[in-house]
């Protein structure tokens, strides 16, 4: 079996704070690591200013919702989500010039079964969504992983603003 | 875009469905018991199967309870936990998604005797193996689609099973986003499955699309008020 290698090394005094499913995290706290775990379809996004030292990330699950947006679910989709980032990152001193943006995800996990409804690949939905809501706030990705077939955990240090991304059977490559 | 209230349009199952839940537990838990019977003979090994809850769960929080992760202070680490995923996708009167996630050791344990026993050219034995987990998942698949045929009188049945080995979260996240577009929760139903005396932890996530769990449910209904249950 292939063990998935810790992409924490360089960082051993860090702790990882978990970024689930409809969460946004934004974190100032050196001794921290955004962890966005096991990204299938879904699509993580880290955002970091190295000035201000502020680290954000969010985890959304769909590209747009086909119902209502509620306070409760706003972070489940990249196209209500993402402005939300940019902005909690903004009010905690970040500034959109100096963000560095990457993302990863949008797998399609279950191959030709992932697949569902008229509206094609959710993964790549996905992925397309949140390139297209970061050109509406007028910014774009600076690297992403995106597509596949594999899982994902995306990471992101707050201290030094280092992405890592890593999959089954492969080493932890920094994006 | 402006937050609303969720839609009334949609069919939110509650906890005022709870005796419906019940019955369907009841049935499913019976349908996993000969599904059992039948999977033992597949594999030449006794296998019982028990599904001791079934529960609603938000859609966002589907993975972390399915894998049991739900506590305070969780590093979510479970979602990374490699899983081997044997997926079917529920078709007829109730679409959705059947997903088991076992352990892969235990996975491969479960049908090596097996295929072993055919004696297959090693070149193909991994796709033998993946092969018999397919045909694993379909009996357990189709245990659960009868029983719930039998209860309800609508028509459920598999479609052909997909294995991978990958993270758990990102294998439980395709069935749940696709259900994430239509509903704001889902069923799921915790499973143990025993092999020879040994327990094996297994995940088993049923998640039909809203249109057809409101059809199951109304078709449940009637059962209850006339006192079957």
């Amino acid at each position: 079996m292939v063990a998935l290698s810790s992409s924490f090394d360089e960082l051993p005094s860090s702790s990882a704070v978990s970024v689930g499913i409809a969460q946004m995290v934004i974190s100032r706290d050196p001794r921290e690591t955004l962890a966005a775990y096991g990204l299938g379809s879904c699509v993580g996004i880290a955002v970091y200013d190295s000035a201000a030292r502020v680290a954000g990330m969010l985890h959304i699950l769909l590209p747009e919702s086909s119902g209502a947006v509620t306070e409760a679910n706003k972070f489940r989709f990249a196209a209500t989500g993402i402005p939300l980032l940019i902005k909690e990152v903004e009010h905690n001193g970040g500034m959109r010039s100096r963000m560095r943006i990457v993302a990863a995800g949008g797998a399609l996990t279950l191959g030709k079964l992932s697949v569902m409804g008229p509206s094609g690949p959710i993964g790549k939905r996905n992925s397309d969504a949140v390139t297209l809501a970061l050109q509406e706030e007028g910014l774009k990705l600076d690297a992403f992983d995106f597509g596949g077939s594999v899982g994902r955990t995306l990471t992101l240090a707050t201290a030094t603003g280092k992405v890592f991304c890593r999959s089954v059977g492969s080493a932890p490559k920094e994006l | 875009m402006a937050l609303e209230e969720p839609g009334e349009s949609r069919f939110l199952l509650t906890k005022k469905h709870a005796r419906e839940l019940e019955l369907a537990h009841k049935y499913i838990s019976a349908g996993l018991l000969k599904a059992g019977k039948q999977l033992s003979q597949f594999v030449g090994r006794e296998i019982v199967v028990q599904a001791p809850r079934l529960d609603l769960c938000p859609i966002d929080q589907l993975i972390e309870v399915a894998l049991g992760s739900a506590v305070e202070d969780a590093q979510y680490s479970e979602s990374e936990r490699i899983q081997t995923g044997i997926y079917l996708g529920m078709e007829g009167d109730i679409e959705g998604h059947f997903l088991l996630l076992l352990d892969p050791a235990d996975a491969i344990s479960l049908v090596e005797p097996l295929v072993n026993e055919l004696a297959v050219p090693p070149d193909i034995h991994e796709d033998i193996i993946q092969s018999a987990l397919g045909e694993l998942g379909n009996i357990t698949a189709s245990g659960i689609f009868n029983a719930m045929a039998d209860i309800s009188g609508l028509r459920i049945g598999p479609s052909c099973p997909a294995v991978v080995t990958d993270m758990a979260g990102a294998i439980l996240e395709t069935p749940m986003l696709d259900i994430a577009q239509f509903a704001e929760e889902s069923i799921y139903i915790d499973t143990r499955m025993e092999m020879d005396k040994l327990a094996a932890r297994c995940t088993l996530a049923i998640i039909p699309r809203p249109e057809g769990l409101q059809r199951f449910i109304n078709a449940l209904t009637p059962r209850i008020v006339g006192g079957h249950k």
